[in-house]
């Protein structure tokens, strides 16, 4: 007990003085949080949007009502300085028309509006004749947009998508009203009613933080000591090897549990999440996780020639496995052959647990899954680590 | 001459025989092509097309069918017509359409997953143009006016995955080179080869140019190779110009070498420099328009991606694959300061990594 006690704390202390390990464990892991938080949380979001179109307005002059000028209206009503304004509006000349397209193409501008000559005149036909119950040809209004220009080709579907809107504002001054109707939604799989982005994240933040403690603190350890011979040297004294691992192992806990304390404490007073950070289920549960990641942390330890390749592994496969675990992005009609990756990754599934245990979503993948499939991974990399300590010590 | 271009020989043999550098130049950039590829194309829809997949039960089939189908045009969504109310929430669930609509008499109900997180918010801003479309067609609200579009470019129809390619081609190529120069500076660095090189009449910047040109051509060989496997997974049908693509990759890898060598002046042991490394790209990487385009950012993300050289080598990509033009000018603009500014950096780099290890 002394023996594991005295490795706990050797282990401990190296670390907690290590600039670097300082860094990795606690900074690293706010910083990620931070720059997801910033990106995502605003994005595509109303007040974040912008699309920057022209108007030409080639319409001549109407002895009745000026439609086209209440078109433009319409826009600028949408545009900015106004507030969930999704477009920013020039207004451009017939002659500059060249010019207007020139700005689309080369990304100056997203999409081109132009109001026809007539469009007054052919207004007023439409209603006349809709008041006569006739049908009459709707007036068209060119957009003028790029395809393959995401921004353009958004800015199109904008445009498209607000002409009903535009057209409502229009036949209201004729009497037609929209009739009222009722619109439910639900939310399949939530707990609470509309997640921000913040709490959808930070389950998968404090994997993260327990994986990259995995893969940084045990495996260049584990490589190191095995290429200077360093556990050799224990075997030959009256240590029991297993008090080694046993003191090693909990001190990657400890430094486990300060990170889950820390991201808790961060993303509840700083960034606002609203989660159950401190329920005994998630608790445990991350416990569990973090069990896993030490072990695979000893396997690539294990694995690796020495410290420096463990940096260049880590630097390959950290980002794909973060990725296919759904922490940044949701994972969906993925092929088979990505799907694999996702099945045996163990990030996905902590993933979905801390979410659920923490009151964000209902995970998508059954618990029990969620503790067998890391569960095999620890077992596995146990029964590895031990074989290779074996093989290593004869 | 002659002991710079045996620099060049030993370095391309250390090149050739050290794995971890094969893999990260040559199988990188592919791994994360495809992964970052799926992943954010399949929340998208699919790969061919920009669209949301709506499952859709109308009680009144054939009037609120036809109500739907005209709702959804106006939209842009791909509705699925489902004969059963229940059948809307199992697709749902499953993740095979991204939401689902119930329309009864006068209510409309809206199914979402939470599993899409954060695309969910994009998805009821769509909702509100459909509620305002079957409004319009409940009320019998005549139509003045549509809209005609008119495509200003020819050229294959954007798809997600096209969108995204030159940005996920453009962070793979710029890991490739950050990290390669990186490791292999950081490396000598701890092993104290630099501090024996120090000691010989080696000139530091053509030693860290001999080394940064190995990594010059196997880049630019990755990235042909990256974009031909994205033409055959994903069909993305670039009209690319070889001669400007050439180009560009070889001022943007020039840049990405320099961002390598520069890491590994100002960071002594390779542990920091490759971390470092890793978050700098993370930042550059999530701060672009290299996944989504700037209409959609906020406004301290467009500062920010403005000032990011990534930004300015996805958009060169872009145009060198026939996806969106940038004028000449600012094409020649962007390679003259990749190339001169990744050239000053491997030079000035070289010099002063060998002054250090003078100390």
């Amino acid at each position: 007990m002394k023996e594991t006690w005295n490795f706990f704390k050797v282990h401990l202390l190296s670390d907690l003085r290590n600039k670097r390990s300082i860094f990795w464990v606690v900074i690293f892991p706010i910083l990620l949080f931070t720059i997801l938080v910033l990106t995502f949380s605003n994005l595509g979001v109303k007040g974040s949007i912008n699309f920057k179109i022209i108007l030409i307005n080639d319409s001549q002059k109407a002895n009745g009502p000026n439609f086209s000028r209440e078109l433009v209206n319409a826009f600028r009503s949408l545009s900015f300085p106004n507030k969930d304004a999704i477009f920013t509006l020039t207004m451009m000349k017939k002659k500059d028309t060249n010019a207007a397209f020139e700005k689309v193409i080369y990304s100056e501008a997203d999409a081109v509006l132009i109001i026809p000559k007539d469009f007054n005149s052919a207004i007023a036909r439409s209603i006349l004749f809709s008041k006569l119950g006739i049908s009459a040809p709707l007036v068209p209004i060119k957009v003028f947009y790029v395809p393959n220009r995401a921004s353009s080709n958004l800015a199109e579907s904008a445009i498209e998508g607000t002409i009903g809107q535009i057209n409502s504002y229009l036949t209201a001054r004729f009497g037609y009203t929209l009739k009222a109707i009722k619109v439910k939604s639900k939310t399949f799989g939530s707990i609470m009613e509309s997640p921000s982005y913040t709490n959808f994240v930070a389950p998968g933040i404090m994997v993260i933080a327990a994986f990259m403690t995995g893969l940084l603190l045990v495996a260049p350890k584990i490589a190191m000591m095995r290429r200077y011979a360093v556990m050799k040297k224990y075997a030959s004294t009256p240590v029991n090897p297993y008090s080694f691992f046993l003191g090693f192992t909990a001190s990657r806990l400890f430094i486990m549990i300060i990170q889950y304390i820390g991201l808790a404490l961060f993303s509840t007073f700083v960034l606002g999440a609203v989660i159950r950070a401190f329920s005994w289920q998630a608790f445990l549960y991350y416990l569990f996780s973090c069990a896993v990641y030490a072990a695979i942390g000893f396997v690539v330890g294990f694995i690796a020639s020495g410290p420096t390749s463990v940096g260049a592994v880590s630097s390959l496969i950290n980002l794909p496995l973060e990725f296919l675990a759904g922490i940044y992005f949701p994972l969906y009609n993925l092929p088979w052959y990505i799907n694999i990756f996702v099945y045996i990754n163990p990030l996905w599934y902590s993933t979905n647990a801390l979410r659920q245990f923490l009151g964000v979503a209902m995970s998508t993948t059954p618990m029990w899954m969620n503790i067998l499939v890391p569960g095999i991974w620890l077992i596995a990399s146990i029964a590895f680590s031990s074989v290779r300590q074996n093989l290593e010590k004869e | 001459m002659k002991n710079f271009f045996e620099l060049v020989r030993k370095s391309f043999y250390m090149f050739i025989r050290d794995r971890q550098a094969t893999i990260m130049i040559f199988i990188s950039p592919i791994v994360f092509m495809l992964i970052i590829g799926f992943v954010i194309s399949g929340i998208s829809g699919g790969t061919t097309s920009v669209n949301v997949k709506v499952a859709a039960y109308t009680s009144n089939s054939s009037n609120y069918e036809q109500l739907f189908k005209k709702a959804a045009e106006k939209s842009g969504i791909e509705p699925i017509f489902v004969k059963d109310k229940n059948d809307v929430k199992k697709l749902v669930n499953s993740g095979k359409v991204q939401m689902g609509i119930s329309l009864e008499s006068s209510t409309v109900t809206f199914f979402y997953n939470q599993s899409f997180g954060q695309y969910n918010n994009y998805l009821k801003d769509l909702q509100s143009f459909i509620v305002q479309a079957i409004r319009e067609e409940i009320s019998g609200i005549p139509m003045y006016i549509q809209i005609v579009p008119n495509s200003l470019k020819t050229g294959s129809s954007l798809t997600v995955i096209s969108f995204i390619v030159p940005g996920i081609l453009a962070i793979a190529i710029m890991m490739a080179g950050v990290f390669g120069m990186a490791t292999t500076l950081g490396t000598y660095r701890e092993n104290g080869s630099l501090k024996r090189l120090r000691t010989t009449p080696l000139n530091g910047s053509l030693f860290v140019f001999s080394i940064a040109l190995n990594r010059f051509w196997s880049s630019i060989l990755s990235s042909y190779i990256t974009v031909l496997m994205s033409e055959w997974i994903f069909s993305t049908n670039y009209n690319i110009n070889w001669p400007l693509f050439s180009i560009l990759m070889a001022s943007a890898v020039f840049m990405s070498l320099g961002f390598g060598t520069a890491f590994s002046v100002v960071f002594k042991d390779l542990w920091t420099i490759l971390n470092f490394s890793t978050i700098v790209l993370v930042i550059m990487m999530l701060f672009s328009n290299v996944f989504y385009p700037f209409s959609i950012m906020p406004e301290y993300m467009k500062v920010i991606a403005r000032v990011m050289p990534i930004t300015y080598f996805a958009q060169g990509l872009r145009y060198t694959l026939g996806i969106a033009p940038v004028y000449l000018w600012k094409f020649t603009l962007i390679n003259i300061i990749f190339a001169f500014g990744g050239l000053l950096m491997i030079v000035l780099g070289g010099k002063a990594i060998f002054y250090l290890e003078k100390r």
